[in-house]
């Protein structure tokens, strides 16, 4: 109980210091203590990367810090939206940074996990792994011919690191989850798993938990790198569409919430790996990282384009609304109001207790429509978009979706403001 | 040279005679960021009645039938059927104004609208729809069998009979976690291969008929599988 109750106020903590890391903190809560806009006021500025911002804003001392497609780390001032430094890397940057100590870890599709100094951007270290790739299958999806494998164009996000201790853990397309020494970038130990690992880590209590491609869950002990346990997701060895953790997990009072393509939502003992409620989707994949508030989960879906919320010790449905169109990027909470990406190109702010929809921001390419990838209602235009199962047409689909500014991104919210990427290459501020 | 003027001459005047919507129309629509290009097939049988076929390159559409197609004068309208979204669900609709060799108007589609432009540029080629045909006398009966998709089986029942020169009468019920008829859009036989078609379903049977089985594949979507279904015979009371 005293065990309990400790859990539940470092969430609290957690929530209320919005550490620089993805979702807000180790536990991955995506609960801000900010006050964010009630309503749409302007676009505050807009700081443009030479390409798509999948990445995920962190802040640290008023500077904001996140990856672009573009192959660089960027420190930006939160205030002016002007570019403090920028860092090379030699691959896209579409995970999220965490900051420890004035230094900046993130990876790259490079390969290489990089440690940077927070005030100038100069590499303190960098960490080869095994190297990147995507998740990639036969017949990926149901795209022709079935005996060709493809890469998954939707396994858009790199591991975001977590931080806890003295040391900063990572998964990677490599298949294995990392803890490397924060200080030097020495390797303290890998854990192997059987498939890309491209969801970000959760940390409560010395166990990192985070999701593989290969259909299962892990509990993984933060000191040793053993596992504690496994949780085993759906699999589909016809087309692997519903196959894989791609969703970050939070933890909070115990139990560990995390959505996964086999279309449910989780919810597991965090001691055992128990199963105590699921949320099916029917087909609908649950790419977004849940945010934990209040009792109440909050989550969306991918092609159903649902969002949820339900209760957190049941699974209960308290609230869902439609939306529009996939939703991968997470949804981040704060006083009461939350902040959802949604792929067509929109931000949608959301009463966090009923999901009614508050307000709406659109990006300019989502307003242009180029080549009615959407309806003009928003929604994504699919017999404009899927002539075919054809490899090459569903490929060449997945770029025009990409293109209507679509939000990948996860947003930080802090003071009055939403930073959120974009895959217009760039990140917004917006009040 | 002066035959090949001759010629040019006499097409240009064929085409100039031909009932204002008739012929290939060849050009555009303006979306944003991207033009469509279309290919309208226009015409009007002996009776009068007009008929048509929508070819639109970039999107895997070949000769997809028109359907309600109105002429005015110099004014047509008509829609893309399915062919771009259902047109339940605001599929692609066309109104448009002649002028000479040129066809202009509106295209809407999914809410959006853009402006397209059609060159008329030679007689009118519209594609057959495809037709159901009556089945062999010894194809009708009641099929039964299984196939097996992401390793769940699925009954099948399928109840066959000709019904005049129209497309034969299809009870096609599938047996999985749920059941569910099939709506059928086609039943075709040719050179003993039977093909049923259930497009809300995106499956497609088609199989070789023998005495006491049909034996082919079953296509969803992007799947292929081995079907087999034999003769049930009739119950006798």
């Amino acid at each position: 109980m005293k065990s309990a109750l400790a859990i539940f106020l470092c969430a609290l903590a957690l929530g209320a210091q919005a550490e620089p890391m993805f979702r807000g903190g180790a536990a991955h809560t995506g609960l801000y203590d900010a006050e964010g806009p009630r309503e749409f006021h302007r676009v505050r500025w807009a700081f443009p990367t030479g390409n798509r911002v999948i990445s995920s804003p962190v802040m640290q001392g008023g500077t904001l810090y996140f990856g672009s497609d573009d192959g660089y780390v960027y420190a930006v001032d939160a205030a002016t939206g002007r570019q403090v430094w920028k860092r090379a890397t030699h691959g896209p940057v579409p995970g999220t940074p965490a900051v420890a100590d004035d230094t900046v870890y993130i990876g790259s599709y490079d390969g290489h996990f990089y440690a940077l100094n927070a005030r100038t951007g100069a590499m303190r270290w960098k960490f080869t792994t095994g190297g990147e790739r995507h998740f990639e299958a036969k017949g990926l999806h149901g795209m022709s011919p079935m005996g060709q494998t493809f890469f998954d164009l939707y396994d858009i996000y790199l591991s975001s690191p977590v931080v806890a201790g003295d040391a900063v853990f990572f998964g990677s397309g490599d298949g294995h989850l990392y803890a490397l020494d924060r200080s030097s970038g020495a390797l303290r130990w890998k854990f192997a798993t059987g498939d890309v690992v491209h969801a970000s880590p959760a940390y409560a209590d010395g166990v990192l938990y985070v999701g593989s491609w290969d259909s299962y869950f892990y509990a993984v002990d933060a000191k040793t790198g053993r596992e504690k346990w496994r949780f085993h997701g759906g699999e589909d060895p016809l087309i692997h569409n519903q196959v894989g953790f791609q969703s970050s997990a939070a933890v909070v009072d115990g139990v560990v919430y995390v959505g996964c393509r086999d279309s449910n939502l989780y919810a597991l003992d965090a001691a055992t790996g128990k199963e105590l409620w699921r949320v099916n989707n029917a087909g609908s994949w649950v790419i977004t990282s849940p945010a934990v508030v209040d009792g109440r989960v909050i989550f969306a879906t991918s092609d159903s384009a649902l969002f949820h919320i339900v209760d957190a010790r049941t699974g209960r449905q308290i609230a869902k609304q439609q939306g529009k169109a996939y939703m991968f990027g997470s949804p981040a909470v704060a006083r009461g109001i939350a902040y959802q990406p949604v792929t067509n190109g929109m931000l949608e702010a959301r009463d966090a207790s009923t999901g009614e929809l508050l307000w709406t921001y659109r990006t300019e390419a989502s307003r242009e429509n180029a080549g009615w990838a959407l309806t003009a209602d928003g929604r994504f235009n699919m017999p404009m978009l899927y002539p075919s199962n054809n490899g090459e047409a569903s490929i060449l689909a997945a770029g025009r979706q990409f293109s209507m500014g679509s939000m990948f991104s996860s947003p930080l919210v802090a003071g009055n403001t939403i930073y959120v990427g974009s895959t217009d290459g760039n990140l917004y501020a917006i009040e | 040279m002066r035959r090949a003027a001759l010629v040019v001459l006499l097409s240009l005047s064929a085409l100039a005679g031909a009932a204002p919507p008739e012929g290939r129309w060849t050009g555009q629509a303006q979306l944003p960021g991207r033009g469509l290009p279309l290919v309208v097939d226009l015409a009007r049988d002996s009776s009068g009645a007009w008929s048509g076929s929508l070819t639109v390159p970039g999107l895997d559409i070949k000769g997809a039938g028109l359907a309600h197609i109105a002429v005015d004068g110099n004014e047509v309208a008509f829609d893309a059927g399915n062919a771009i979204g259902l047109a339940s669900a605001g599929g692609a609709t066309f109104k448009a104004r002649i002028d000479g060799a040129t066809m202009s108007g509106e295209m809407r589609q999914a809410g959006n609208a853009a402006s397209f432009t059609l060159k008329r540029t030679g007689d009118a080629q519209v594609d057959a729809a495809a037709r159901s045909t009556p089945v062999a006398a010894s194809t009708q009966g009641r099929w039964v069998g299984q196939y097996e998709m992401a390793g769940y089986p699925r009954h099948v029942t399928i109840d066959i009979a000709n019904d005049g020169a129209g497309m034969p009468k299809v009870d096609f019920v599938v047996v999985g976690k749920l059941t569910t008829k099939l709506p059928i859009d086609l039943v075709a036989e040719e050179e003993g291969i039977l093909r049923i078609e259930s497009h809300p379903y995106g499956i497609t049977l088609e199989a070789r008929v023998a005495k006491d089985r049909i034996e082919g594949t079953l296509e969803q979507g992007p799947v292929e599988v081995p079907i087999l279904l034999r003769r049930q015979a009739e119950k006798t009371s």
